[in-house]
């Protein structure tokens, strides 16, 4: 591929100005959805704040029953997508502290989720042990095929966007085929796996939702993904080669090893979300699942900064305007996609550089460090 | 009063021109210069010396804040290259900027295609480059594909760039820095034949191989201003070496401790800790980087390595820290090789190395302090174990290392690049010198360093070196390698050509660095024989600056 | 002929007639990103421009007729045709927008814009048409195809010439199979491709020559986006006359990948282009047989995966090449 530069800086840790950059890009895109719904819809103010609130679970008081709280179904499927969105962004987030543009999220997610599937369905026990052997066999998987990428840019300089957007087709189509041929349920009408036992399926939190205890399980993958960037000697190796790659050389850095490790460990943690789709969320696995999500996974990461730390509030502001656009398509006569709209503006005034004026402490940042960047030369 | 025949011989004249820039500095005070028509007329000075900003103000990249430019009589402004090149000057940069898949035809006539129609007119393209190439005898075959040349070739294209947009006065910016001796020969006939087909040529450059061999007469620059003009012919060798070392600047005296015990030692037993032999490294385009150098470092010694930028420091510096593999020959460190390994391999003989280039090889600009400073040995304990970094670990040994050198900074977790240039060079120092390496190498240790920081980096240097470690200083600052050094090398396309003895004559060494007195290869080990200094300088080490 | 030898040839025929059919929009998104990826531009954003191209072109031809009424009936898809361009080179000014004046990488920028197209696409279609699924219920015409004639006497030929049921191959496969040399012609011989590559390779030279550097990657990549746009107009206005939402599949992608494997040159695209065109035939063609679907869906990426690795394989590994 022609010198591509990747200029977009990365996690910045204490940086206000970067903060406020973000918070002004979300509100410019917010801008922009509202001027397309305006286009087309008849009341776009009432559909704008059905997409701002249309998420929020309804609190009501009266003097009959106290305190009421309604609509907990709409803000649990927040919660879910915010799941699935925290290990999807840390999916991203981790190769890209590489300077590695690993979109392979969504093949190692539905890989993993049908390995998860085989031992849900077919490992018999309790749930101690099939649910640990679940996530095990998902995490494995993602491993390998996130592994795949890293060494083909290792060994053939192969560009990662490229292989990975392939290895994605491959894995899905792997996942369809597995599903219609030896995994589906002859029961049931349409193409799906069986519903999984119980002893594989997570345990759920809130009523009418599929909020489970993958909650819980959330802070503690946020922290792994933290801890394994900021104090493992290989998170310190992958932060090192993405911001000075000619230094970690310098000083001996086993370069091409922390890039192949960085894309392998973005996949593990893109299977935990194919865990949560399938042991929590949808309890079967479906041929149709749509593939996408990684790129939702993308812009995540983006406003997240590539800081593990604020990826899952990343995940939830991106679940919540998600779902509010579902909610926004009920009551009015505005569809759910125009929060892809919105997505799309997101990501472009979050990498845009020049978007304000100058003041801030960028050139600190980016010294030299670009020169480091430059994909291929003769 | 000038009169008007002398106006109209001069192709460009200066008078009393000054650059002040935006930040303050004054890069040229009161310049006056004159080139005449038909010369070859070289301007000559160190880095820094201001002559690059001369160049820039001749091609409209800049703008003079005083003073008065002239082209062929008439007072000229130039806003930017356009106007410059319109008034019939070129520019070969240094860098070349050429578009490798092109042919040479395609090149030249980048920007101003000849066209028939639509289409660009490829063959009077070529036919129009052969013309231009054959008037000024630069022999380029216009169809040739410019990826394929050799540099000198490439450099060849890029004159005839501007000959063929009118250009007359043609500036090259130091030409024969990324040429071979041999090509450097054809550039110079090259050169002489432009100026009989009717061309002024002006070279701007530090090597005075150029001005020796090429210039009719040349300018010599220092510190922005003027310093002299005289004719090349005239000038004997010995003072040319003069304007490149010029009047030495009071040489911070570092006390080097009189060599004791280490020091008899060595001379009896002439073992060296680290011996290079027959190290070779041949570059990706073919040409030789280094070729069959061999030296010694004794323990306790430090040995300089002298000579002007570009002529192979940079290789040897990466092949000896294990980025690069030599091509022929080996380093060993108490007997046993460390070349070819691998940096990791190189550093757990314990060989450390400050690289030439801090902020992109040096640091990690991006990082923090602590982060900058265990990036040698985080994957060992105590910084790590098993993997985990040791967080507190790190910070102490961050904090006792910025105490020690003298770094004053907030906290261990500040980004390094918020530091001074002198007090990032002092964290690069103190993490290389941090694992006690027997082999340090110092690669422009002290450059773009303030004073006072180069002081200490310096005697810190000197105080490893009395601990038995040897050092390998590699320096274009010559003070720096006189004050320092044991022995000196002086390395000159690639090989070394002298050896001396420390306190050597700075003239002795500027005649080698600058190729002057001959470029056989010499070997610099120990039991190698000490280069023999000339009588002719010897005579003129004591004379002050001509007048 | 034998009877045998005529029923082959007529199965080749038609194989051959599939495969242009299929090859035509990967062609020429490949060929715009081709152009803006010498230009030193990639350009992700093919799939969404196909995407908003196809879009526009069927709702632009269908309320062609109530804005213009009147009009011969052939002249309401070449409406819709450049209500798709201009569609499209409308998202790839966005585009080019952000990453030359705002600064945004390249990249992501073009996956935004993917993201922009199926959001926008769908959303406008739930909004003018009611179907979020396609426009199947709107009668949305094709643009013309050109019909060589006096060739009904030799069935296998009329049959590679015009077609099945000969009413003759569609102009845009015409347009796109002429455009792989033109393109290879403007790069080559005239000023522009000139300037396009010398950006593309050399930045600085270009700028130095006087070449206005910013100038001619916009222009690249308007070039792409008209291009990728044409892709999209055959999609919904070609062989089928209507607009599914996600219609284009991966179609951009795999022209991103048909430029890599064609060695970034016209010709090379051209074929590799027509090869991923074959490999999508072929799994029609299987499904009939007993290999599944999926698996021959694989092969295209399969193939581009291994393409890659022996192209790299000779470039030499990561440690010896310059930093990534």
């Amino acid at each position: 591929m022609s010198a591509a530069i990747l200029d977009t800086p990365l996690a910045t840790p204490r940086a206000a100005p970067v903060r406020l950059h973000t918070a002004f890009a979300v509100i410019a895109a917010l801008a922009v959805g509202f001027a397309i719904t305006a286009l087309v819809s008849d009341a776009p103010v009432r559909a704008f704040l059905a997409l701002i609130t249309g998420a929020l679970p309804d609190i009501r008081w009266s003097d009959a029953q106290g305190f009421e709280v309604r609509r907990l179904v709409r803000f649990g499927s927040v919660v879910e997508d915010a799941i699935t969105l925290t290990f999807l962004g840390l999916a991203i987030a981790i190769p890209f502290r590489a300077r590695q543009f690993s979109l392979g999220a969504d093949g190692q997610m539905f890989l993993a989720a049908l390995a998860s599937a085989g031992v849900s369905l077919y490992m018999p026990g309790p749930w101690f042990v099939v649910l640990p052997l679940a996530f095990t066999a998902a995490i494995a998987t993602g491993f390998v095929w996130g592994l795949v990428p890293g060494l083909l840019k290792a060994r053939y300089s192969a560009n990662e966007i490229v292989t990975t957007l392939m290895l994605n087709v491959i894995a899905i189509q792997f996942y369809r085929l597995l599903i219609s041929e030896h995994l589906r349920d002859p029961n049931a009408g349409f193409l799906v796996t069986p519903v999984f036992p119980s002893a594989a399926l997570l345990p759920g939190l809130m009523p009418h939702t599929n909020v489970s205890a993958m909650l819980f399980v959330v802070p503690f993958v946020v922290a792994a993904g933290w801890a394994f960037l900021m104090r493992t000697t290989l998170g310190y190796e992958i932060r090192t080669v993405g911001q000075a790659a000619p230094f970690a050389r310098q000083v001996g850095m086993p370069v091409t090893r922390a890039v192949v490790l960085s894309m392998a460990v973005g996949g593990a943690f893109a299977a935990l979300a194919g865990v949560h789709i399938g042991n929590a969320l949808l309890k079967r696995l479906p041929v149709d699942l749509s593939p996408g999500l990684g790129f939702e996974g993308l812009v995540v990461a983006l406003l997240a900064r590539n800081d593990p730390k604020a990826v899952p509030l990343a995940a939830f502001l991106y679940a919540y305007l998600r779902t509010g656009a579902q909610a926004m398509e009920r009551t009015t006569d505005v569809s759910r996609e125009v929060v892809l709209v919105i997505q799309a503006f997101i990501i472009l005034f979050v990498v845009s550089q020049r978007l304000l004026p100058a003041g801030w402490p960028r050139a600190l940042l980016r010294r030299r460090g670009n020169t480091a960047l430059k994909l291929e030369q003769a | 009063m000038h009169t008007s025949a002398t106006n109209e011989a001069a192709a460009i004249e200066m008078r009393a021109v000054s650059k002040r820039y935006a930040n303050g500095t004054l890069a040229n005070d009161g310049v006056s210069l004159r080139i005449a028509r038909g010369e070859i007329h070289a301007i000559v000075g160190e880095n820094g010396a201001g002559k690059s900003t001369v160049m820039k103000m001749l091609y409209g990249l800049e703008q003079p804040s005083a003073g008065e430019i002239f082209v062929n009589g008439v007072p000229v402004h130039f806003a930017d290259p356009r106007e410059a090149i319109a008034a019939g000057i070129g520019l070969v940069p240094q860098h070349l900027e050429l578009v490798g898949s092109f042919t040479v035809a395609e090149n030249v006539v980048l920007g101003c295609e000849p066209m028939r129609g639509l289409l660009v007119d490829r063959r009077r393209a070529e036919t129009e480059v052969a013309a231009v190439s054959q008037r000024f005898g630069l022999g380029v075959d216009p169809r040739a594909v410019v990826r394929e040349l050799s540099v000198g070739e490439q450099q060849r294209v890029e004159i005839l760039k501007t000959l063929y947009r009118g250009a007359r006065i043609v500036l090259l910016d130091e030409p024969s820095a990324v040429l071979t001796p041999h090509e450097t020969g054809a550039l110079f006939m090259a050169l002489r034949r432009l100026v009989s087909a009717g061309c002024t040529v002006v070279l701007i450059t530090h090597k005075l191989s150029e001005v020796r061999d090429v210039s009719d007469r040349f300018t010599v620059m220092r510190a922005g201003k003027v310093t002299g003009e005289w004719v090349s012919l005239s000038v004997r060798d010995a003072d040319f070496a003069e304007v490149i070392t010029g009047r030495p600047v009071p040489s911070l005296r570092v006390t080097r401790r009189v060599r004791q015990v280490f020091g008899q030692e060595i001379e009896q037993n002439k073992v060296p800790l680290v011996a290079v032999r027959r190290l070779a490294l041949q570059g990706h385009d073919g040409r030789a980087q280094l070729e069959a150098l061999s030296f010694d470092i004794a323990a306790g010694e430090i040995l300089g390595v002298a000579g002007v930028e570009g002529n192979g420091q940079a290789p040897l510096a990466e092949v000896l820290g294990g980025l690069r593999g030599p091509s022929e020959g080996s380093a060993t460190l108490d007997g046993e090789v460390f070349t070819g390994r691998g940096v990791r391999a190189v550093r757990a003989r314990r060989v450390a190395s400050i690289p030439a280039d801090r902020l992109h090889d040096g640091v990690a600009a991006g990082m923090t302090i602590t982060e900058n400073v265990i990036a040698v040995d985080y994957h060992r304990p105590p910084l790590s174990r098993r993997g985990w970094l040791d967080v507190r670990a790190a910070r102490e040994a961050t904090r006792r290392l910025l105490a020690d050198y003298g770094v004053v900074a907030r906290s261990a977790d500040e980004p390094i690049a918020s530091l001074s240039g002198g007090n990032m060079q002092k964290v690069v120092l103190a993490r290389e010198v941090a694992s006690r390496p027997r082999l340090l190498i110092a690669s422009q240790p002290t450059r773009g360093v303030d004073v006072a920081a180069a002081q200490f980096l310096r005697q810190r240097l000197v105080d490893l070196r009395d601990s038995g470690a040897a050092v390998l200083l590699i320096s274009s600052d010559l003070d720096e390698i006189l004050a320092l050094s044991d022995r000196i090398a002086v390395m000159y396309r690639g090989r070394i050509v002298a050896h001396f003895p420390a306190d050597t004559d700075a003239g002795e060494l500027g005649l080698y660095m600058t190729g002057l007195r001959g470029d056989a290869a010499t070997a610099a080990t120990l039991d190698a024989p000490l280069t023999q200094v000339s009588t002719q300088a010897s005579e003129q080490a004591g004379k002050k600056e001509m007048v | 002929m034998s009877v045998e030898t005529a029923s082959l040839g007529m199965l080749v025929a038609t194989i051959v007639v599939a495969v242009l059919r299929a090859t035509t929009p990967i062609l020429f998104a490949a060929l715009g990103g081709l152009i803006s990826d010498l230009t030193g531009s990639i350009n992700v954003a093919l799939e969404g421009l196909m995407l908003i191209a196809a879009f526009f072109g069927v709702i632009a031809a269908v309320h062609a007729t109530s804005w213009f009424p009147g009009l011969p009936g052939w002249v309401y898809p070449w409406i819709g045709c450049i209500a798709a361009i201009a569609a499209a080179l409308l998202a790839t000014l966005l585009l080019a927008f952000f990453h030359l004046e705002l600064g945004a990488d390249l990249i992501v920028a073009g996956i935004a814009i993917n993201i922009l197209a199926a959001g926008l696409t769908v959303f406008l279609l739930a909004s003018i048409v009611g179907d979020k699924g396609s426009t199947a219920g709107l009668h949305s015409p094709a643009l013309p195809s050109i019909r060589i004639p006096g060739v009904d006497q030799f069935p296998i030929l009329d049959m590679l010439l015009n077609g099945e049921g000969g009413r003759g191959h569609h102009v845009l496969i015409y347009l796109a199979f002429a455009a792989a040399p033109a393109g290879a012609f403007l790069l080559a011989r005239t000023r522009y491709g000139m300037w396009m590559r010398a950006v593309g390779e050399n930045p600085q030279a270009a700028a130095v020559a006087g070449i206005p550097v910013k100038r001619v990657r916009y222009a690249a990549l308007l070039l792409s986006g008209l291009l990728a746009a044409l892709g999209g107009v055959y999609l919904s206005m070609g062989y089928l006359t209507l607009f599914q939402a996600d219609m284009t599949a991966g179609r951009g992608f795999l022209a991103l990948a048909a430029i890599f494997l064609g060695a970034r040159r016209p010709i090379g695209t051209l074929a590799a282009a027509t090869l991923f065109g074959a490999s999508s035939v072929l799994a029609t063609r299987l499904g009939a047989i007993d290999i599944p679907t999926q698996v021959v869906y694989m092969i295209p990426p399969l193939f581009t995966l291994c393409a890659l690795a022996f192209v790299g394989r000779r470039r030499g590994s990561l440690q010896r090449a310059a930093p990534f």
